[in-house]
């Protein structure tokens, strides 16, 4: 029962924006997918999503194929948290945040909505956030605000459910950045599988169960934090020199990196 | 993990909380009905033969076989019933449907400035309706011939339907809509119907251009019974998806993808809409005309008293669309007695300085565009 995608492969013309890329997001875990800018990270969360159509490949999502699902049975059990959102209406944020419960509602919110909704916010540290307007708020709260909503819309029901992130620590200050993964974390003890793109190593391995490297459209490694974030794979991804270490307190590696010679420009 | 919000205690089991918003939002619906009401009583009351609100309801009731003990001369009853009411119920039914057209489509677009002239519609309609005057008895003479007295409002309606289908193909690409396309296309379609209008009053003969001019301008004044019973379902069909499409509309303010992931069927929320505006517009200015301002204006208001929920918008929207095109309609026919001004300038009048004052307000609105 968990959410597959098998050899995915999308075009833009003659261009392979990613080629067969499989992976597996599995209910309780946390998946972590790093790789450098247009590595076609984006693409595959889009693909999972159902946004964007393959050239080949497909996903499915416990016994079912993806496209198979009833647009709202699917909401039910999988929520997605987009990089930026384009709204520009002045609802409250909790009015923002209540949506998320939209695939659930038969006719109006009940008090078991509202009390979600109360919830998500407390978990997020957004409460004192709820009666603004959504446009008034900052970047991150809004980041916040969006995580409120896409929680909400999968606080409970039927496992397996599952949460894909883009991108969940933009625009988030260190301390967001890390309670963020918690609730990620927290989540996948209620058998929550979560897929999320992140861009700090470091975060992914504190928090990933396991780590996709995308590179060019294409898998270049996968496995366990340990397994995959050595300096020779990250420097094959990134072309930057790094130093591995173990993290002093965590059972988890830590990644610095060095400064490269190849930022020095020549005069 | 129960919460220990402060709105607590004003909450009841089952029950949404209570907040001032919510309470100015349930109150707003109730007094918008009134002062349609109040505006109806006024409409159908002040001309040049005075009609009491008291004398309307004895007339409406002896009407219905109710005898009462108002008064009121036959001459009263004579132009409630043929003239005043059939116009005020065409004001209600166009004001409502422009509307809430205006409201549906502003939320598809996620734009507070989009309108159904905007994308065209209004102004295929007119086109088409100018191509019937001025070839009415030369190359249309078929169709005439075929509706008789009901070829203009028919090639307006179809020119509406025709021109929001063509946008929608032009907009649509692989079965999805590209709302900065179908905006674009609607600039394009404005340009060439404008031209082609043009084209016809250049060739208009003097009975043609006056014509022309009604159709541009807009006017309650050929509103009868008749006129009412063939827009009715027109209408209707066109308001009976609107009750369905106000949470839809509320999740693809998050953005189209981000209304998918919540489970709706965006593309078809998108089918109806269009044909709802298609059918509301066209059939709308088959009837009166060009009637500027409604649809951009009144849910403008609605979001400013209520905020942004179309559960509250949608059927604002519908209310005070409808006690603002008949008060426009009451201007426009008693502010220059014995003449009678075309409603699309009352409207444009009003509506063009106020949403100037809507920009210079509230700046971030322009940078929506």
């Amino acid at each position: 029962m968990k959410l597959y995608a098998n050899h995915l492969t999308v075009r833009v013309g003659a261009k392979a924006l990613i080629a067969d890329v499989s992976l597996t997001v599995t209910p309780g875990e946390i998946l972590a997918v790093v790789g450098p800018n247009g590595a076609g990270k984006s693409t595959v969360l889009k693909v999972l999503a159902g946004e964007i159509g393959t050239h080949g490949g497909s996903v499915t999502v416990g016994k079912q194929e993806l496209s198979t699902w009833r647009k709202r049975d699917l909401a039910r059990v999988r929520a997605v948290l987009p990089q930026r959102s384009s709204l520009s209406f002045g609802f409250a944020a909790r009015e923002v945040v209540l949506m998320g419960r939209t695939p659930h509602l038969k006719g109006g919110e009940t008090y078991e909505d509202h009390r979600i909704v109360d919830d998500a916010m407390q978990l997020t540290r957004t409460e004192h956030l709820a009666d603004r307007t959504y446009t008034t708020l900052s970047g991150g709260e809004q980041q916040r605000v969006q995580l409120a909503r896409v929680l909400a819309q999968i606080w409970e029901g039927d496992a397996p459910r599952y949460l894909l992130l883009d991108e969940p620590t933009n625009n988030l200050d260190l301390s967001h950045q890390h309670s963020t993964l918690a609730i990620a974390r927290q989540f996948t003890r209620r058998g929550v599988g979560v897929l999320a793109i992140l861009h700090d190593l470091n975060l992914a391995a504190q928090y990933a169960d396991s780590i996709v490297v995308l590179k060019d459209g294409a898998v270049l490694a996968e496995g366990t934090p340990s397994s995959v974030l050595t300096p020779e794979t990250i420097g094959k991804t990134y072309n930057i020199p790094v130093i591995v270490q173990q993290h002093p307190q965590m059972d988890c590696p830590l990644i610095v990196p060095l400064p490269s010679p190849t930022f020095e420009l020549e005069t | 993990m129960a919460s220990t919000s402060k709105r607590e205690g004003l909450r009841f089991q089952d029950e949404a909380p209570v907040t001032f918003q919510t309470l100015r939002t349930t109150l707003t619906l109730p007094l918008l009905a009134v002062s349609l009401v109040i505006v109806v009583l006024l409409g159908v009351g002040i001309g040049a033969v005075e009609i009491t609100p008291t004398q309307v309801v004895g007339i409406l009731l002896d009407e219905f076989g109710v005898e009462t003990d108002i008064a009121f001369e036959e001459r009263q009853r004579a132009v409630l019933m043929v003239i005043r009411l059939p116009r005020v119920v065409m004001g209600i039914l166009i004001g409502g449907s422009l509307a809430v057209s205006g409201a549906a489509i502003q939320g598809m677009f996620r734009n507070p400035l989009a309108d159904p002239g905007l994308i065209g519609i209004s102004s295929g309609a007119a086109l088409a309706a100018a191509l019937m005057i001025v070839f009415r008895e030369t190359l249309l003479s078929g169709v005439v011939g075929m509706f008789g007295d009901w070829a203009l409002p028919v090639a307006a309606f179809i020119g509406g339907v025709l021109t929001t289908v063509v946008i929608y193909h032009l907009a649509s690409v692989g079965g999805r809509t590209q709302v900065a396309t179908m905006l674009l296309s609607g600039i394009a379609v404005n340009a060439m119907a404008g031209a082609g209008i043009g084209m016809m009053v250049f060739i208009a003969t003097e009975d043609q251009l006056r014509d022309i001019t009604f159709w541009s301008l807009g006017s309650l004044g050929r509103s009868s019974w008749q006129t009412v019973r063939v827009m009715l379902p027109f209408l209707a069909l066109a308001m009976i998806p609107v009750p369905f499409l106000a949470r839809s509309l509320n999740a693809m303010l998050l953005g189209e993808a981000e209304a998918g992931h919540l489970g709706i069927n965006v593309e078809r929320v998108k089918t109806v809409v269009v044909v709802m505006v298609a059918l509301a517009v066209g059939a709308g200015v088959a009837v009166t005309g060009i009637i500027g301002f409604v649809g951009l204006i009144v849910p403008h208001l609605m979001r400013m008293f209520t905020g942004p929920d179309h559960r509250v918008v949608l059927p604002g929207s519908l209310l005070l669309g409808a006690t603002l095109l008949v008060g426009a309609d009451l201007v426009a026919r008693t502010i220059v007695v014995p003449a009678e001004l075309p409603i699309g300038i009352v409207t444009a009048l009003v509506g063009g300085p106020f949403f100037l004052y809507l920009l210079l307000r509230d700046r971030t609105i322009g940078n929506l565009l």
